[in-house]
């Protein structure tokens, strides 16, 4: 049996720092241009990132329309499933108290696009309580809008923002919402901001100094990490 | 601009402040992942791939922590996955004697060939132990991270990196008292 206490800890431990500075790495290769170069593009990229490639004969499309088809079928054939639907779907006293007790607060100026939109579907609907709750609880993605959205860089704009909250049916507002203004892979902050209690927000922004005459983008982000935009062009 | 700042602004989707930050770090990443697979393209891609996954995973980077152990256990999390794919061990070797990077002591050529061939023996040695231990060595005494850095980037306890180092240093003290005695 070897003695293996002719070395010390130490010495394995010197020895081992001494190999680390020898060790014959090749040359770093650049990753950072190409890194940003694929981040940019994907930015740019009209199609979102798809985190499932689906084989050919798995179009999505086609994947859909089987998908219908037999959502339909099992409805249509369980009676017991197409009763609780249309019990579900249909107008009544308990859809109605369920509405009231979800509706998001909504108070304010800058709700009345909030209220006429409501207003306007349940109209369209007939003004059933079941209506108006499923438009209270629906899920309303943050959506924003500039105006003008062409102007010349150096120029003044109002960005509106509408849906900056933290969850569906009444979260809190969004704070700390980046707004960044792009344009061929390059990226201005414009500001950071918090929505109001009506989950919208109004500011005067200006279009970046450096930005060229061509399309761009203002991006909204929050700290959520979610995302919305809108096109933007500036102008001469 | 600090290393906060521009994971900040990195996160708020600032893709040039994150190519700073990427060059702040692809060097330690890039030997990370080399000591990992051992092959250099291999590294490469590993490296670009973790910068890659990595922005897309700003959003759950505690803002103020630090970067490179996060940056690293994302760097060594895809090196492994494409070195067990690939099937292969990590095979790493010493530069020449004349490139060094340490300044030699003063000492006989004799004496100088025999150190030459204890650290060549060390080496292959470091390349026999389990992957676990192997890592906290690399990571440890190779790539100089401390010992709560390399607890980060392997995702272990910091009394785990320091088991498997002492565990992994009695390994290699009986390899090369075997290696003496053949």
């Amino acid at each position: 049996m070897p003695d293996d206490r002719r070395f010390s800890d130490e010495e394995i431990e010197h020895s081992l720092r001494d190999i680390g500075a020898r060790m014959e790495y090749p040359t770093t290769p650049d990753v950072a241009s190409t890194v940003r170069r694929k981040l940019d593009e994907e930015e740019r990229s009209p199609e979102p990132r798809r985190i499932l490639r689906w084989p050919p004969f798995l179009a999505p499309r086609w994947t859909a329309v089987a998908a219908a088809l037999v959502v339909i079928c099992v409805v249509a054939l369980s009676p017991t499933l197409h009763t609780t639907l249309s019990d579900l779907f249909a107008p009544g006293p308990r859809a109605g108290s369920d509405a009231g007790s979800a509706a998001r607060p909504e108070s304010g100026a800058s709700e009345a696009r909030h209220k006429q939109e409501a207003g306007t579907a349940s109209q369209a609907a007939g003004g059933t309580a079941a209506d108006q709750g499923e438009a209270a609880t629906s899920c309303s993605s943050p959506s924003i809008d500039a105006v003008p959205a062409r102007a010349a860089a150096g120029a003044k704009f109002l960005l509106r923002g509408h849906d900056f909250s933290s969850g569906c049916g009444g979260g809190t507002p969004s704070r700390d919402v980046t707004i960044l203004f792009r344009q061929d892979g390059r990226t201005w902050k414009l500001t950071t901001l918090d929505a109001d209690r009506n989950m919208a927000f109004e500011a005067g922004l200006r279009v970046p100094a450096g930005a060229e005459p061509g399309p761009a983008r203002v991006q909204a982000i929050l700290r959520s990490g979610e995302r919305t935009e809108e096109r933007f062009i500036v102008l001469r | 601009m600090e290393e906060t700042k521009l994971a900040a602004r990195a996160r708020a989707g600032d893709t040039a402040a994150y190519e700073r930050l990427v060059r702040m770090h692809q060097a330690v990443a890039f030997r990370a992942a080399y000591l990992v697979t051992g092959d250099a393209p291999e590294a490469e891609d590993a490296t670009q791939e973790a910068f890659i996954k990595a922005y897309r995973a700003l959003d759950r980077f505690r803002p103020g922590a630090p970067f490179r152990p996060w940056l690293l256990t994302i760097v060594t999390n895809e090196a492994r996955n494409r070195r067990r794919s690939a099937g292969r061990r990590a095979k790493l070797s010493l530069q020449a004697a004349a490139e060094g990077h340490v300044v030699p002591a003063p000492v006989s050529p004799e004496a100088a060939v025999v150190a030459a061939e204890r650290r060549e023996e060390l080496l292959a040695s470091v390349g026999e132990l389990s992957e676990g231990e192997r890592l906290v060595i690399s990571y440890r005494y190779f790539l100089g991270l401390s010992e709560e850095e390399t607890a980060t980037t392997l995702g272990c306890a910091r009394g785990t990196v320091k088991s498997r180092a002492s565990r992994a240093i009695a390994r290699l003290r009986k390899a090369m008292a075997r290696e003496e005695d053949a």
